[in-house]
C-alpha cells in the first residue's frame, strides 16, 4: 500500500468519521501516522477538532489551513512534510464534493511524484449518491477537480441510529458493481460499532468498524 | 416514506424547491453557502432561475421584484449578510408582498465568526429595517423541523403577503439528519395572484407594488392595517413545543440547537431527581407569551432558566411572558462556543441552589 492516502467524497459521506478511524487503526501497527485535516470547505465537524484523541492514539494532526475554523481557500506548508519524509505514513481528511477536491490539484506535481491512493467514500444514504449512476457522476466531478484519479471506494451505508445491516446488505449488493463495469475497487465497506454484525452479508476482510467521533452537542454530557 | 440522509443546508434548500419556490437569489456566505450551491445545481432542473446576485442588497431587491410579480420566492444569508438585507426586508413588509428569508446565524458582531450563534434574536424579532412592522419568524430545532417548516413559511407569507423569516444556527445548516419527506412536492404551475404585476393584460389600471405614502392619513391608515394582519398572526400563528411541564420545578426555555442541548440537560436533572421541564418556541414572532405566562402562574414552577447562544436576547421575551411572577436566570454563551448539556445542568442547579 502507499504511504500517502487521500480520502475524498462527497460531502456528508463519512470521510471524516472514516478518516479519523483509519488513522488511529494505523497507528497500532504503524510509526509515524499523520492525519491532515485538509477540508477548505467546511469550518463544522472537522476531524482537527478530535485532534486531542487522535494524539492520544499516537497519530500527528496537521491543520491543513491556517486558521482553525476558517473557511478560507489557504494551505499550510506544514503538509508539504508528509511527501517530503517518507518515513511519515500520512492521510488527507479532503473536504467535500469537486470544491473540496480542487485542492488535490495544487498538490498534482507531489502527486504525480507519490502516486498516492485516492480513496472516495459514498454512503448511499445521501440523495446525491444514492444510486451507482448518481455516483458515477459525482466520482468524474470530484476526479476532474482534483485532477487525478480515485482508486477505491468506501462503502459506508449510515443513517446514525437507524442503520440496520439490511442497510449495509443492500449497499453491498448494489456498489460492488463499481468493481467489474469501472474497475474500482471496493477497499473497505464501513459498519458503525452500534450496528449488528451477525446479518451482515459481506466479505469478512472487507469490513472495517469505526466508532462516531464527529458528535452533535447534545451527544455528550461535558 | 424511506428516510434520506440530509445535511440542514442542502434539506432547506430541496424543502424549498420541494414547495414551489422557482426564484432564488442570493449571495454565498458561511455557515449557508450550501443552500446557495444546491440551489445553483437544482433549481435549473426543476425549472427555475437562481443568478448569483452580486451583493446581499441586491439579492433581497431581486426577491422584492421577484415577489411583486407575484413568484414564490426565497433568500438565504447568514448574519452579516441578513444585516445587508434589512432595508428590503422592510420594503417587502411595506409593500406587502410574500417572500421567504432564511438566516443561518453565525456569531458577530461585525463578521464576527463562522460557528452557530443566536446573536441575531433582536434583529430578526424587532425588525432590523426602519418602520413599525413585524414579519413571522420560525426556529427549527432539526433538519426534519427545518423541512416541514419551510412550506408552511411560503404558505403562511402568502395568506399574510408579508415576509417569513427561517432562524436557525449553523449547527442546523451544517449538521446532518434523516430526513422524511412528509409533504407532497408542488409541482403545478403558481397561480399568480390578483395583487401582482403581471401586465396590465387589457386592465383599466395597471396594478402598483409601492411603500411609500406621503400623505400622512394614507400612511397612518396602512400601518393600521399592517397592524391588523400582526394581531391575526399572534391570535393564529403562534407554535411551541413543551416536555416535563406538568410537575416542572424549573423550566428551561431554548429554540433551536441550544433547545436539544438544554432537552439533554433535562434528562441529565431528572436524573438526579430535579424536576425539570422544556419550553421551546418554534415561532420567535409571534412569541407564545399567553402560553408563557399561564407556565408561570403554576405553583409547582419556581424558576425559568434561558439557555441561549448569545449573551441573553430571547430572555427578555421570556422575562416580558412571565411578568415577574417567577424568578428569569440566564446561561448563555456567545461567539460560536457551544454549551455541554452537564454545563447547562450544572448552571440550573446553581441557579436553583442545588448544587452538589
Amino acid at each position: 500500500m502507499n504511504r500517502i492516502t487521500f480520502v475524498v467524497g462527497h460531502f456528508g459521506s463519512g470521510k471524516t468519521e472514516f478518516a479519523v478511524n483509519y488513522a488511529q487503526h494505523l497507528a497500532k501497527t504503524t510509526p509515524q501516522v499523520t492525519l491532515i485535516d485538509m477540508d477548505i470547505a467546511n469550518p463544522y465537524f472537522r476531524s482537527y477538532d478530535v485532534r486531542d484523541q487522535l494524539e492520544a492514539a499516537g497519530v500527528t494532526v496537521i491543520n491543513g489551513g491556517y486558521i482553525h475554523q476558517a473557511d478560507l481557500p489557504s494551505l499550510s506548508p506544514e503538509a508539504y512534510r508528509v511527501f517530503t519524509d517518507t518515513a511519515i505514513t500520512g492521510i488527507f481528511d479532503v473536504g467535500g464534493n469537486d470544491n473540496g477536491a480542487r485542492v488535490l490539484g495544487y498538490y498534482s506535481e507531489e502527486i504525480d511524484q507519490t502516486h498516492p491512493e485516492v480513496w472516495c467514500v459514498i454512503n448511499p444514504m445521501r440523495p446525491e449518491t444514492a444510486t451507482v449512476e448518481k455516483t458515477r457522476q459525482m466520482i468524474k466531478r470530484i476526479e476532474a477537480a482534483a485532477r487525478t484519479k480515485v482508486t477505491s471506494l468506501i462503502l459506508n451505508a449510515h443513517m446514525f441510529e437507524h442503520t440496520t445491516s439490511r442497510d449495509i446488505n443492500e449497499a453491498y449488493a448494489a456498489f460492488k458493481i463499481f468493481e467489474n463495469v469501472d474497475a474500482l475497487p471496493l477497499k473497505y465497506v464501513m459498519i458503525h460499532s452500534q450496528v449488528q454484525k451477525k446479518d451482515i452479508q459481506v466479505p469478512e476482510a472487507l469490513l472495517f468498524t469505526i466508532d462516531t467521533y464527529m458528535q452533535k452537542p447534545w451527544e455528550t454530557e461535558r | 416514506m424511506r428516510r434520506e440522509l440530509w445535511k440542514g443546508n442542502e434539506a432547506i434548500a430541496e424543502a424549498a424547491i420541494r414547495a414551489g419556490c422557482r426564484f432564488y437569489f442570493g449571495y454565498p456566505i458561511t455557515p449557508q453557502s450550501e443552500i446557495p450551491e444546491y440551489m445553483a445545481a437544482h433549481l435549473p432542473e426543476r425549472g427555475g432561475v437562481f443568478p448569483q446576485a452580486e451583493s446581499e442588497i441586491s439579492a433581497i431587491n431581486m426577491v422584492y421584484g421577484a415577489a411583486g410579480a407575484g413568484a414564490r420566492v426565497m433568500t438565504s444569508s447568514s448574519s452579516p449578510g441578513v444585516s445587508l438585507k434589512q432595508e428590503g426586508i422592510s420594503f417587502i413588509v411595506g409593500a406587502e408582498l410574500p417572500a421567504v428569508i432564511v438566516n443561518v446565524m453565525r456569531s458577530g458582531p461585525g463578521l464576527g465568526g463562522i460557528q452557530p450563534a443566536q446573536g441575531d434574536y433582536f434583529q430578526a424579532t424587532r425588525g432590523g429595517g426602519n418602520g413599525d412592522y413585524h414579519h413571522l419568524v420560525l426556529a427549527p430545532n432539526s433538519i426534519q423541523e427545518a423541512v416541514d417548516l419551510m412550506q408552511l413559511a411560503f404558505e403562511l407569507a402568502d395568506k399574510y403577503r408579508n415576509p417569513v423569516m427561517i432562524l436557525a444556527d449553523g449547527m442546523i445548516g451544517q449538521m446532518m439528519e434523516p430526513v422524511e419527506w412528509k409533504k407532497a412536492e408542488i409541482t403545478e404551475a403558481r397561480v399568480y395572484p390578483e395583487w401582482a404585476t403581471t401586465g396590465r393584460g387589457g386592465r383599466e389600471n395597471h396594478r402598483i407594488v409601492n411603500s411609500l405614502y406621503i400623505e400622512s392619513e394614507i400612511m397612518e391608515a396602512h400601518v393600521h392595517h399592517l397592524f391588523s394582519k400582526y394581531k391575526a398572526m399572534e391570535e393564529n400563528e403562534v407554535l411551541y413545543e413543551e416536555s416535563g411541564i406538568e410537575d416542572a420545578e424549573v423550566v428551561l426555555v431554548a429554540y433551536g440547537v441550544p433547545a436539544r442541548i438544554a432537552d439533554k440537560a433535562v434528562e441529565l436533572l431528572k436524573e438526579e431527581g430535579i424536576k425539570a421541564g422544556l419550553f421551546r418556541p418554534i415561532t420567535l414572532w409571534p412569541y407564545p407569551k399567553k402560553r408563557l405566562n399561564d407556565i408561570a402562574s403554576l405553583d409547582h414552577v419556581k424558576n425559568f432558566v434561558v439557555v441561549e447562544l448569545s449573551m441573553g436576547q430571547m430572555l427578555e421575551d421570556v422575562q416580558l411572558s412571565v411578568n415577574g411572577k417567577k424568578p428569569v436566570h440566564f446561561h448563555g454563551r456567545p461567539g460560536g462556543a457551544i454549551p455541554s448539556p452537564g454545563e447547562v445542568k450544572d448552571a440550573v442547579k446553581k441557579f436553583i441552589g442545588r448544587e452538589s
